[in-house]
């Protein structure tokens, strides 16, 4: 309201220009896999069936005089399905029977050639900072959170509340400083909270450590005491809204022989959550699996995650523009365009503590307190180390024709990965773990518990990790025939899967590497989609997004949500 | 990923770019011309590229045989070689703004993104927005840089060129036809051939309106010949010419802002 009035006011003043648009588009999706996770007593997961009925009304306004502009861009989104009606007094409640969100992307005014000062501009209120010439893979671009609500909207970000100056001395060169008051987390997928269920996921970097815990917990749950371990919360911590954790950025930008670089610094936090700390309760109550009377638990450990954002800062450099490399085979072969995004990451290293209540078990009773890590100095275990790493976005793209355009992409590191870890440094995250099967699952695990905490991890635990960072092959080609679009994005994992287990026989753990072309490995998106403009502003459009890939791999896990089938009907004006 | 920058979608207004570049044309008859079809030609391309600067307002309409009519609208400035095209109609394009500093350097701002982005001059190889316009057709801001002309005819009206290639000028064509009004240097129609002498495409630009000693083809018609006679009419509206528009208008920050 205060920006309407505002608008209102500016209209009333000479020359002002106004300008509105927006569209209206209706999505209905339809998800085909069966996504489970966790067990009986925990279960998570999606079955088949319509996971969006959406309609989205966008509404932009904007004001511009020749001295600056007030811009409006939201979305009046309903969602299509009621929300949970647990009373007779819900039915009657229209916020739950067809709930709604609004959506503000951007409520900004902005300032042009401020106190007479050529190419002086400030831009203040909820805006987005869209920096990064990759696309939509932007490892430079960190002012905004990421919104990963939608999955088909991936590169999307969340608009917040900045303080932008640009000044631009002459049109090729600018000068740029960003100011973020308060910090907001990245927006998950709602298939997100599958991951509590993936309780055998330890983010600890030290792999015996990490091994240990997993081994501790399927001793609780499987062997002796059927105390099994269940995630059910997670207690995110955002930085204090203060001075000393407000984010912010400067860059330089501007054309060099043709070629446009940039070159950036940002300090602020990653924007997706990362552990802290791990308390566990003990919640007693006998229970068994619904027609299995032999399967049973005497209760659960209940554990609380812990998460907060990292703190850290980015360079960045930013080139694109176009080279000719095969302009001497003809000369109809025009030059290719190209991107590239590097950013070079300072984390600050995040450590993470596991504690307890006071968890009476029955035949034991695990005192309140901490977990004795066993590590030097009686540190805490290390979640992200303080390594620097690199992700970047290197791409080249090109038409073949009228009807042909391609775009390939090299992405190394997603929005959400984050740590050293790839084939520069060492560092992996682990993807699953399970128990060693062996004749006698006790001489494993609880012999060794009692002589050697650690060797029990070491000699039991099977393990999944891949390297913190990936890389990954981005693959979009579309095929224009006038009105109707084949667009064909395909991401490939290249990143390799390791397998770490206990060779009895050779005495020792060995790591068996899968690369991506094995079954082990495989990991891909294929999302076609095939559209048809009928003009006017009016589009309809279907399509699937297919994930591929076993459940630790990246884009098999079930935490993405699967496959999906999606509709999309739009009209812009 | 449906945000996927469609290269096809911001590509194709480039070409529209192209077309200020034609709009500039001198007064006056020339009859004085009379002799090679080269000193004919460099009046030509004199009288196109007369004006400093200007701004137009465009709407084009593309008939297929058998669909539907696209319409859209935009806004077109341009001085020397730089070009800012805003787009206002169809909903799914409005506001996008193209800027051309160069033919090899180019940007393109993308409402949805809020972002602007580099685009490479392979994309000069797509169609403008499903029109019968091709970046050649429009690209050519002075024939005699890349053509070498031949006086084919003349009458009281005017004359007709034909038009090769220079030796090592790669061109679009094969030959060029046009026909240039004595009253005014200017072309009526164009007409496109390949190399085995098919009539591929007729440009008709008419309905001239001249202010000071520039004169602007009001109404353009492409009509491809290997599409089933396809074709596209762009009107132009004359707004502003030779208004001094500065340098800071064809920068980034000015794709960016939408001033």
């Amino acid at each position: 309201m205060l920006l309407l009035t505002l608008l209102c006011g500016i209209a009333q003043a000479q020359e002002i220009e106004w300008e509105v648009g927006g569209h209206i588009q209706t999505d209905i999706r339809y998800g085909t896999d069966t996504l489970r996770v966790g067990t009986w007593y925990a279960p998570l997961g999606q079955d088949p069936g319509f996971i969006r009925n959406q309609n989205l009304f966008k509404a932009k306004v904007a004001a511009k005089s020749d001295r600056g502009k007030a811009f409006l861009d939201a979305d009046l989104v309903y969602f299509g399905f009621p929300d949970t009606i647990d009373s007779t007094f819900a039915l009657s409640r229209r916020e739950i029977v067809d709930p709604f969100r609004v959506e503000l992307h951007s409520a900004y005014m902005e300032g042009w050639d401020l106190g007479g000062v050529r190419g002086l501009d400030l831009r203040v209120g909820q805006q987005k900072v869209q920096w990064g010439v990759g696309d939509q893979f932007n490892p430079t671009n960190n002012l905004n959170a990421d919104d990963l609500e939608d999955p088909l909207l991936f590169g999307d970000q969340l608009g917040n509340v900045m303080v932008r100056l640009d000044y631009t001395p002459i049109p090729a060169l600018s000068l740029s400083a960003v100011a973020v008051p308060v910090f907001k987390p990245a927006l998950l997928p709602q298939t997100g909270r599958i991951a509590l269920g993936l309780t055998d996921r330890i983010p600890v970097d030290d792999a015996e450590l990490r091994r240990e815990l997993y081994a501790s917990n399927a001793l609780l749950e499987d062997f002796a005491l059927s105390w099994p371990t269940v995630v059910n919360g997670v207690s995110p911590r955002l930085p204090d809204a203060n001075l000393q954790n407000m984010q912010w950025s400067a860059r330089i930008a501007g054309t060099l022989g043709m070629q446009d670089i940039a070159l950036s610094y940002y300090k602020g936090r990653f924007d997706f959550p990362v552990a802290y700390n791990n308390h566990t309760t003990a919640a007693p109550g006998d229970q068994c699996k619904p027609g299995d009377p032999e399967e049973c638990i005497k209760g659960i450990l209940q554990t609380v995650a812990g998460v907060t954002y990292p703190e850290m800062q980015v360079w960045g450099l930013n080139a694109a523009g176009e080279m000719n490399p095969l302009g001497w085979i003809h000369p109809k072969v025009q030059p290719i365009g190209y991107r590239l995004e590097l950013a070079w990451i300072d984390p600050v290293a995040q450590t993470m503590s596991v504690t307890n209540d006071e968890l009476a078990l029955g035949i034991t009773t695990q005192p309140a307190g901490e977990y004795n890590y066993q590590l030097p100095d009686d540190s805490k275990p290390i979640v992200i180390p303080d390594d620097r790493f690199f992700k970047w976005t290197a791409g080249l793209d090109y038409s073949f024709g009228k009807y042909i355009y391609a775009n390939v992409q090299w992405v190394h590191g997603m929005p959400d990965e984050f740590g050293a870890g790839d084939w520069i440094t060492p560092g992996v995250t682990q993807r699953k773990a399970e128990l060693l099967r062996y004749e006698d699952p006790l001489t494993c695990n609880v012999l060794n518990l009692q002589t050697d905490p650690r060797g029990q991890g070491e000699q039991c635990v099977k393990e999944w990790t891949r390297p913190r960072i990936g890389d990954y092959g981005v693959i979009g080609v579309d095929l224009n025939l006038r009105q109707t679009k084949l667009r064909m994005f395909t991401i490939l994992d290249f990143t390799p899967i390791l397998v770490s287990t206990y060779d009895a026989e050779a005495g020792e753990r060995v790591e068996t590497r899968y690369s991506w072309t094995s079954d082990t490995g495989r990991s891909m998106v294929l999302y076609p989609e095939l559209s048809h403009n009928f003009g006017g502003g009016l589009e309809l459009a279907g399509g699937a997004v297919v994930m591929i890939g076993e459940e630790w791999t990246k884009f098999g896990d079930p935490a993405t949500g699967g496959t999906q089938v999606f509709t999309r009907a739009k009209y812009s004006f | 990923m449906n945000r996927s920058p469609s290269v096809a979608a911001f590509a194709r207004p480039l070409r529209a770019l192209r077309l200020g570049l034609h709009f500039a044309l001198a007064l006056g008859p020339s009859a004085a011309l009379a002799g090679s079809g080269d000193a004919v030609l460099a009046q030509v391309d004199a009288a196109l590229n007369r004006a400093s600067d200007t701004t137009s307002r465009m709407s084009a309409e593309t008939n297929i045989p058998g669909q539907a009519p696209l319409k859209m609208e935009f806004t077109l400035e341009t001085k020397g070689p730089k070009r800012m095209v805003e787009f206002h109609a169809p909903g799914d394009m409005k506001g996008t703004r193209v800027l051309v500093l160069d033919r090899r350097q180019m940007y393109v701002y993308l409402p949805a993104y809020n972002k602007v982005r580099r685009i490479a001059s392979h994309v000069n190889s797509q169609g403008f927005m499903g029109t019968m316009f091709a970046d050649a057709d429009m690209s050519t801001t002075r024939f005699g840089e890349a053509y070498a002309a031949e006086l084919k005819g003349e009458t009281e009206a005017g004359w007709t060129l034909s038009l090769s290639p220079k030796p090592g000028e790669e061109t679009a064509y094969a030959r060029l036809e046009i026909d240039v009004s004595k009253q005014n240097t200017l072309p009526t129609t164009i007409r496109y051939y390949d190399a085995k002498g098919t009539h591929l495409k007729t440009e008709v630009r008419s309905q001239y309106v001249c202010e000071a000693e520039v004169c602007q083809p009001g109404h353009f018609k492409m009509t491809d010949h290997t599409r089933k006679d396809a074709s596209t009419v762009l009107i132009q509206k004359m707004e502003k010419m030779n208004s001094g528009l500065n340098d800071e208008r064809f920068s980034q920050r000015a794709l960016q802002q939408g001033r």
